[in-house]
């Protein structure tokens, strides 16, 4: 099963800028794949484009479901996405309500979604914090707050732009394990060799607007190409 | 309807100092938040901070409406006053009180409004509204330490200020709409749960409610 197929993806900003050139991707389920590639190569664009926040020319398809202007809420609410500014992933003024925002089914019960959303907060490690601004946490928190929120909503597919930004290694560390325990299939972005050692079982190489290879992580880590790309 | 309590008195009483005709009503209207804020660990410091832009914003916005005027200067001086001190109160009324509402209960009070485009709006104009702050302090921050604050240099301050501030939140609304359009299935309610009524709410509403019947039978003039 593939959650994740895209083909022949091209974008131009307005500024007349080709971000994307000719993207060809397939994830498998369970699979997590790390996005590399140097600043400007496009990752974030791609990205976007997977949950329909920029319109490229070309076909994508996430779990199962084609893009188009009338599926792209149901494929909203399959795939979970961490912006790589988390601190503008947060709408509501309390962390606890804020995870309760992404609970679904839409229409279960306040009570059983504030359960739910308290059980993702305590899974990862936040549930002194219900009441705090999630703008209030430091950033390793925040991350973490806003994936609460994302598996609150029970994606199967997580889009992630550079997951770990600017965690300190136990903030990564704990990031990771919980990461990893999700079973969720990810296509995330890096430019961390832990992350990809730790996290990735598959490496997608990006270089002008192209995915040049894609490689299992265990070949990725002997290839000079790709360990040129990650510190 | 027991969450609506606290919000209910910040607004009564914020109303009341902006609609007292004289300085005693202003005052006691003050009261109970003079009292939250006695009680909250705020250094004095950081109220004043926090007081001074809003202060400079209304004697500025009174000496217009002052230096125009005809007829003698002395009674429009006391007015004046009064115009600074309701602006000053009103601001610090919402702020100690909003504090003491806390993010949940606020989430709780929207929550509670029947209409779904008005609790969207609301839940995003909070989002924003928090960030503009935000920014805003940090743009302070920046801008203090990369160009002096004294005399000439505080033009330049200003200047810089409000390009930044505007493009900072041009930017910060793209994000958080795209943030919205991903994360809005449902509809915002609250996380509040059910709160119980302390003595201190019930007492700050039955104030609130005594003072604006003293002012509505002239009581208290
Ligand atoms: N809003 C925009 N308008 C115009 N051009 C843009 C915009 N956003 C990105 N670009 C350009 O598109 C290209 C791809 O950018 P993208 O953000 O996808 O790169 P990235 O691989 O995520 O880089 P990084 O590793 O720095 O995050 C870059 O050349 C960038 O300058
Ligand atoms: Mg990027």
């Amino acid at each position: 099963m593939i959650d994740l197929r895209i083909k022949g993806l091209r974008f131009d900003y307005p500024d007349g800028r080709r971000a994307l050139d000719g993207v060809d991707l397939e994830v498998e389920r369970g699979a997590r794949m790390a996005l590399i590639g140097r600043n400007g190569s496009g990752k974030t664009t791609l990205l976007l484009h997977v949950v329909g926040l920029l319109d490229g020319h070309g076909e994508i398809e996430v779990c199962g479901i084609p893009m188009s202007s009338a599926s792209v809420h149901d494929i909203r609410k399959k795939a979970g996405y961490l912006f790589s500014h988390v601190e503008y992933q947060f709408i509501m003024p309390d962390l606890l309500g804020d995870v309760m925002l992404g609970c679904s089914p839409v229409s279960s019960s306040p009570e059983e979604k504030r359960i739910k959303a308290k059980e993702w907060l305590e899974r990862f490690g936040l549930e002194r914090y219900h009441d705090r601004s999630p703008l209030d946490l430091s950033s390793g928190e925040m991350k973490r707050a806003a994936l609460a929120g994302i598996m609150a909503g029970d994606a199967e597919l997580l889009l992630l732009d550079e997951p770990l930004g600017n965690l300190d290694r136990e903030g990564a560390e704990h990031l990771l394990s919980v990461l990893t325990g999700l079973g969720r299939t990810m296509l995330f972005s890096t430019h961390r060799r832990y992350l990809v050692e730790k996290a990735a079982t598959h490496v997608a190489v990006m270089a002008r607007g192209r995915i040049d290879d894609v490689v299992p992580v265990k070949k990725a880590l002997r290839s000079p190409a790709v360990l040129e790309l990650i510190y | 309807m027991l969450i609506l309590l606290r919000p209910a008195a910040v607004l009564l009483l914020a109303v009341l100092v902006a609609a007292a005709p004289s300085a005693v009503l202003l005052g006691a209207s003050l009261v109970p938040m003079i009292i939250v804020q006695l009680r909250g660990r705020e250094s004095l410091r950081a109220l004043g901070a926090r007081n001074l832009p809003i202060l400079l914003f209304s004697l500025v916005f009174t000496a217009l409406t002052v230096v125009p005027g005809e007829g003698p200067l002395s009674s429009k001086g006391g007015e004046a006053a009064m115009t600074v001190l309701k602006i000053a109160g009103v601001y610090n009324v919402v702020f100690t009180g909003g504090r003491w509402t806390g993010r949940r209960r606020f989430a709780g009070v929207v929550g509670h409004i029947p209409i779904e485009r008005l609790r969207v709006y609301l839940v995003l104009l909070q989002a924003v509204t928090e960030r503009l702050l935000r920014n805003s302090t940090q743009i302070v921050r920046q801008i203090s330490l990369r160009l002096s604050t004294s005399g000439a240099g505080r033009l330049a301050v200003a200047r810089y200020y409000f390009q930044n501030m505007a493009s900072k939140e041009l930017a910060s609304m793209r994000h958080l709409q795209a943030a919205a359009i991903l994360r809005l299935h449902g509809v915002p309610g609250s996380s509040a749960e059910k709160p119980r009524p302390r003595g201190e709410e019930l007492a700050a509403f039955f104030y609130a409610l005594a003072l604006w019947a003293f002012y509505l039978y002239g009581i208290i003039a």
